[in-house]
């Protein structure tokens, strides 16, 4: 059963009560949650991911609610629990999907040991993929939207790149991909058949909305990838995409330096990242363009 | 004063491409990036088991010491030694 075979009240009906255990790639999340705009956003962003028994086990126990004070008469809020807690400060009411999105990629960056994983978004065509590691702010998340909504790849994440532990090959999450302000917009106009949310402003981030993962990312969720590319992207307004070769050693750093568990998997860690980049082409990127950007993977893919 | 890489196994672990040396240190925990210079002390010394004094590495690596070269050297293996990359023979 998939999300989108439950009628509009059963959905709510199970987020409100037991919980929803939702099935993106290797993990299982077990949801609850009270608020409408939480259902929607179920609805609409995982309607192709797999729902599976209330007896399977979940990996996470999380929900989206309202804390339990007085502000929630005069100024709503929402917060975020796992396992019963609230790991971070409540935000304003209507920020309930986007707390969801960002409480599960923390669920995955902080607990997913079984995987060395790095903020970074991944794409792939068959078997092989690109990787790109980035802080926020690079442009990761619209790069990595635009090619999978025009571009012909498929989506494996927009955040977190999870890489085996024994075999170095990724995994998929094919959850929804963030945007914020600028790229919101860039990306309407680039994919129009992207199927968004509702903008949500004022966050930390400023405008928020997640796009949909589109339907073969989530039907190859469970197909992994060998990471052919690392890129290292970076939006610079107004200039000509470009792939620069970027030297293995220095790719090898910066993909330590956005690990969130590097230091977990201590030498076994070193040895993954030392594989990977010896595996792959590095690059650092530079675009502008989404068109042009797409251009340019094209050719990546093309002439390998 | 003799330096050499720690032959503890698993003590170090590296990986070069290129002239880049990248180097775990076991004992802190910490990855770094050689660059050409220190990478290049790094896998003299690897080759060194029982280590070598910074003359000895110098000869090594420089074709003929400048002035100031055997300063810089030395700062370098200090800068080594403190990230736990390389350590002092003992006595």
């Amino acid at each position: 059963m998939i999300v989108a075979d439950l009628p509009a009240a059963r959905l709510r009906e199970r987020l409100r009560a037991g919980g929803l255990r939702l099935r993106t790639g290797p993990v299982v999340s077990c949801i609850r949650s009270p608020l409408e705009d939480v259902a929607a956003g179920v609805a609409l962003h995982y309607a192709r991911h797999p729902v599976v028994d209330e007896g399977t086990f979940a990996d996470f126990h999380v929900s989206v609610e309202r804390p339990a004070s007085l502000r929630r008469w005069w100024r709503p809020q929402v917060v975020f629990r796992f396992d019963g807690d609230a790991p971070f400060a409540p935000l304003a009411g209507d920020q309930g999907f986007p707390m969801l999105e960002w409480g599960l990629n923390w669920c995955v960056s902080v607990h997913c040991h079984d995987y060395l994983i790095v903020h970074a978004a991944a794409v792939a065509r068959g078997e092989h993929a690109v990787v790109m590691p980035a802080p926020s702010g690079s442009g990761k998340s619209t790069l990595c939207a635009a090619l999978v909504y025009g571009g012909g790849w498929r989506l494996m994440s927009d955040e977190l790149a999870l890489f085996d532990r024994s075999s170095g090959c990724l995994h998929s999450l094919a959850r929804p991909v963030s945007l914020k302000n600028g790229s919101i917009d860039a990306l309407s106009r680039f994919a129009p058949s992207a199927r968004m949310g509702q903008v949500v402003h004022e966050t930390v981030k400023g405008s928020v909305t997640h796009v949909q993962p589109p339907e073969d990312a989530v039907s190859a969720v469970d197909r992994p990838a060998h990471a052919r590319w690392i890129v290292m992207p970076q939006y610079r307004a107004g200039c000509r995409a470009e792939l620069r070769p970027l030297p293995r050693a220095q790719a090898f750093m910066r993909l330590v330096g956005n690990a969130f568990n590097y230091h977990v998997h201590a030498a076994l860690g070193f040895e993954l990242i030392a594989d990977v980049v010896s595996a792959a082409q590095c690059f650092e990127f530079v675009y502008s363009d989404l068109e042009q950007a797409c251009r340019v993977f094209d050719r990546l893919h093309d002439s390998s | 004063m003799r330096w050499r890489v720690p032959s503890r196994p698993g003590s170090i672990r590296w990986r070069r491409w290129d002239e880049d040396v990248a180097v775990r240190v076991e004992s802190t925990g910490g990855t770094h990036l050689l660059g050409p210079a220190a990478g290049c002390a790094f896998t003299v010394l690897l080759g060194a088991p029982s280590g070598m004094d910074l003359r000895q590495l110098a000869d090594t690596m420089l074709d003929g010491a400048e002035p100031g070269d055997l300063e810089r050297l030395d700062a370098m293996l200090l800068e080594l030694h403190r990230l736990g990359v390389i350590e002092q023979v003992p006595a």
